[in-house]
Order: structure tokens, then C-alpha cells, then sequence
């Protein structure tokens, strides 16, 4: 492929994904370092742009930006903590203070169940959830099998219920614990 | 009971960036808004209307060249000043070691990780804060620190005689344990090693005495147990805060109880108690 249709190759795609790879990113490792790295996933595709199937080029851009975040964030506590801090971000349209509250601990209940998996568990459920990936788009992103996709995401699924029933009923229990004791 | 599907839902419903467009213009009107905030050094001669803005990757963006200019003139200005102060305009701009002290005690008192770290070489292993295990958990060990309140005022740093790579500095620490009791700031000395290259290599905290063991740490752990037996081992362990999601909400919960509980008599009568 020659420079100039590289270089067109390259623009489509930034086109069509910068946004989505961006939100990856976002919802991963808070909006300050998203943009960082989202440039990174773009320069890794500039430099293998001749490779990208055009077919499954969001799952494959998915793949680098999971590369790239893993690469800067080494520690788990620090994405876990990031991740929470994602939770906070605004949220476009703003909805009305007393959504705002009711989402707010639905969803700090959700990233916490989340938390609670393990890190192939919450990138498969994210990838369903919140990137909307089909099965076969999961399964190119995460350079496996659509079945044991489908499979692990079903699974996940599973767990991912069960952590936030108690999630839920643990948040519920401290919280009543917490008005017995100001009682007092 | 939840089904999974309904879990799965609820997991959809708290999407934080639901809309990646929408996501990607908030970003690029906050930087927009921060350029114009900025005041224009020079006119313009010329300027090439567009009607539609491009989509350029984020690096290209002119609002990063802000800080970055910015940055630049503040050094330029400061520079000069920072190398006559040193001993004279041929010593190199590496900072020395009390200065280095002196930006950890700020940075630690500011709660910054970003700027406490960058005071540490690449590959540090030990601990950079009695809090945190290492650079990667920095960020949290001092967010552990500004939920508990500590405030480190710095009264002075100076070398050590005849050790050049070793730094004292007097501080006054005061916890949210110390202002709920009406306790006096503790006296706190930290001691630094620093390399060639004004990286600190080696850092120790002289906070807990055994003046805070006994006076600030003993009423608050005494009643803990007492009172909150179960938040015990989400708070601590071993002594050190937990730097847990779940630590960091219940500790302010736990504090204000606390505040409580010292209001309504009960720390002086553990002291009326203690002194038999």
C-alpha cells in the first residue's frame, strides 16, 4: 500500500472509531488520561495500518487500546480506583438531581460488584455492556473463539449477578448499621 | 432476587461514558474554554476560517502548547534566581537535596502523588510514603492521607554535617484525630537521602511517637473496637489504613462518630480513666 492510500486508510478509521476508542478508554482509565491514550492506540494503528481488516477494525483498535491502557496502568489498585473515579464522571444529557442520586448509587453499586471480578470476568461484561460488542466482535477483540465468547460472557454474566445481589444487600446492611449507631 | 439479565441491565443503565460523541465534544469544549481563558499575547495577522472544525487527533490540538509555553517562560524567569541562590551561575540546575525535601513536604502536605513521585528515581522499590507500599499505590496512600486529615507544616529542612546526600526536616503534623480531641499539632522529623541527580532514594517519617500512640491513636482505637468492632478490619490492618474504596467511604462515616462520641464526654472520661 502506498503513503497516500495509507494515509487516507488511516483517517477513515479515525473517522469512524476515534470517539468509540476514546469512550474505551474513558470508561477504563478516567477522562484525563483517555485522550493520552487513545493517541496511542492511533499511533500503533498508523505504524500496522496495512494490517487492519477493515471487517473488524473496532474490535482489533479494542484489542491495541487493552494493550496500551495494560501497559500504563501496572497496578491493579490504581485501576480499580480510576475505574470508580469513572463512575463520577458527568453525564451527557445531564439528567434531573434526583435521577442524578438514584444512578449515582446504582452505578457505584455496579462498579463495585464489578470491582469485586476477576479482570477477564470485567473486560468481557464491559465489552458487551458498554461497548456493545456482538459475540463474534468480542471473540476478534479478544483473539478467542466466538464460542468460548459467548460462553465466558454468559458466565460472567452469572458472576457478575451474584456480586451485586450482595453488593447491594452489603450496602444495605452497613447503611443500617450506620443510622443504629447515630441513634444511639 | 436479581436475574442475571436484570444485573446485566443495571450494568448497561451505569455506563459512565454513554455517549461516546457527546463524550468526545464535552472534552474538546472543556479544552476550548480553557484556551480562551488564556489571555492572546500577540494579534494575529491572519487567520484561515473554517467552517467545520477538523478532526485531528488529540496530541495535535494547539491548547497543549499552553501549559507547555507557559511552563517554559516560568523557567526562564526562575532559573537565574535558582542558580545565584545555589552558590553561583555555573552550578548546574539540579535541585539540592534540602529543596528536594522541601517539594516532598509540599507535595505531601498538597496531597499530590504526580508531584511527590516525580521526586523519586524510575524503579523506586521502597516505600515513598509510610502509607503507600510504592509509587504505583502513591495516589492512594495520600488520598488516605487527606480523609484522615494530615496536614504537615513544614518549619525547616537542612542538611545533615558532613553526610551532603542527607536532609532533616522539622514538621508539625495534625491529624483529624488530633483536631477531634483538641490535641496540638505533633512534632514530626522526616530524613531524606538524596542522590546526585536530586532524586530521593531513601525517606523516613518520624510521625508516629509514642506522644501519639498514647494520647491520639489509644482513645480513637480503644473506642473502635468498642463501638465498631466490625469496621475494624475495613479501616486497618496491622496498624496501616486499608487503601480500599470501601476504607476510604467509611472512614469519614466512622470520624464523625467519633466527633461525636468525643462531644458527648467520652474522651474525657477515658482520660479521667487512664489517669486513675
Amino acid at each position: 500500500m502506498n503513503e497516500e492510500a495509507g494515509k487516507e486508510r488511516l483517517s477513515r478509521l479515525f473517522a469512524s472509531h476515534y470517539d468509540e476508542v476514546l469512550a474505551y478508554c474513558a470508561r477504563r482509565v478516567g477522562r484525563d488520561e483517555a485522550e493520552g491514550a487513545a493517541a496511542d492506540v492511533f499511533a500503533v494503528a498508523a505504524r500496522r495500518v496495512d494490517e487492519i481488516d477493515w471487517s473488524t477494525a473496532r474490535s482489533w483498535l479494542y484489542g491495541v487500546a487493552r494493550g496500551v491502557l495494560a501497559n500504563r496502568w501496572r497496578s491493579i489498585h490504581r485501576r480499580r480506583r480510576l475505574l470508580e473515579r469513572v463512575s463520577q464522571l458527568a453525564r451527557v444529557p445531564i439528567d434531573g438531581p434526583d435521577q442524578v442520586v438514584v444512578r449515582d448509587l446504582e452505578a457505584r453499586t455496579a462498579i463495585r460488584a464489578l470491582h469485586g471480578l476477576r479482570s477477564t470476568d470485567r473486560e468481557i461484561l464491559m465489552l458487551s455492556a458498554w461497548e456493545d460488542l456482538s459475540g463474534p466482535q468480542i471473540a476478534a477483540s479478544l483473539g478467542i473463539s466466538v464460542a468460548a465468547a459467548e460462553k465466558r460472557l454468559e458466565r460472567a454474566k452469572r458472576r457478575f449477578a451474584v456480586a451485586l445481589r450482595s453488593t447491594t444487600g452489603a450496602s444495605a446492611a452497613r447503611g443500617l448499621g450506620v443510622e443504629e449507631t447515630r441513634s444511639r | 432476587m436479581m436475574s442475571t439479565e436484570t444485573a446485566f441491565e443495571t450494568l448497561r443503565r451505569v455506563n459512565p461514558v454513554p455517549d461516546p460523541a457527546a463524550f468526545r465534544a464535552h472534552l474538546e469544549e472543556r479544552r476550548d474554554a480553557a484556551a480562551a481563558t488564556t489571555p492572546r499575547r500577540h494579534t494575529m495577522d491572519t487567520m484561515t476560517p473554517t467552517t467545520e472544525k477538523p478532526r485531528t487527533p488529540p496530541k495535535a490540538a494547539t491548547g497543549r502548547w499552553i501549559p507547555a509555553v507557559a511552563a517554559a517562560a516560568v523557567i526562564l524567569l526562575v532559573a537565574p534566581f535558582v542558580l545565584f541562590r545555589e552558590g553561583g551561575p555555573f552550578r548546574t540546575s539540579t535541585p539540592t537535596p534540602t529543596q528536594v525535601a522541601e517539594a516532598y513536604i509540599g507535595a505531601r502536605n498538597a496531597y499530590d502523588a504526580d508531584a511527590m513521585a516525580s521526586l523519586f528515581p524510575e524503579g523506586f522499590t521502597g516505600r515513598p510514603d509510610d502509607w503507600a507500599t510504592g509509587l504505583h499505590d502513591l495516589d492512594l496512600a495520600l488520598e488516605a492521607r487527606r480523609i484522615h486529615g494530615f496536614e504537615t507544616r513544614l518549619i525547616e529542612c537542612s542538611p545533615i554535617p558532613n553526610q551532603p546526600a542527607m536532609v532533616t526536616c522539622s514538621t508539625e503534623v495534625q491529624t483529624a484525630l488530633h483536631q477531634i480531641i483538641g490535641y496540638p499539632p505533633t512534632a514530626a522529623d522526616f530524613w531524606f537521602m538524596v542522590s546526585d541527580e536530586g532524586r530521593i532514594t531513601n525517606y523516613t517519617d518520624g510521625f508516629l511517637t509514642a506522644e501519639v500512640e498514647e494520647n491520639v491513636w489509644a482513645p480513637f482505637v480503644g473506642w473502635l473496637y468498642a463501638e465498631h468492632p466490625e469496621a475494624a478490619d475495613i479501616l486497618q490492618t496491622g496498624g496501616a489504613p486499608n487503601l480500599t474504596a470501601e476504607a476510604f467511604e467509611l472512614t469519614p462515616i466512622i470520624l464523625a462518630d467519633y466527633r461525636d462520641w468525643v462531644g458527648a464526654g467520652g474522651y474525657d472520661a477515658w482520660l479521667r480513666e487512664r489517669e486513675g
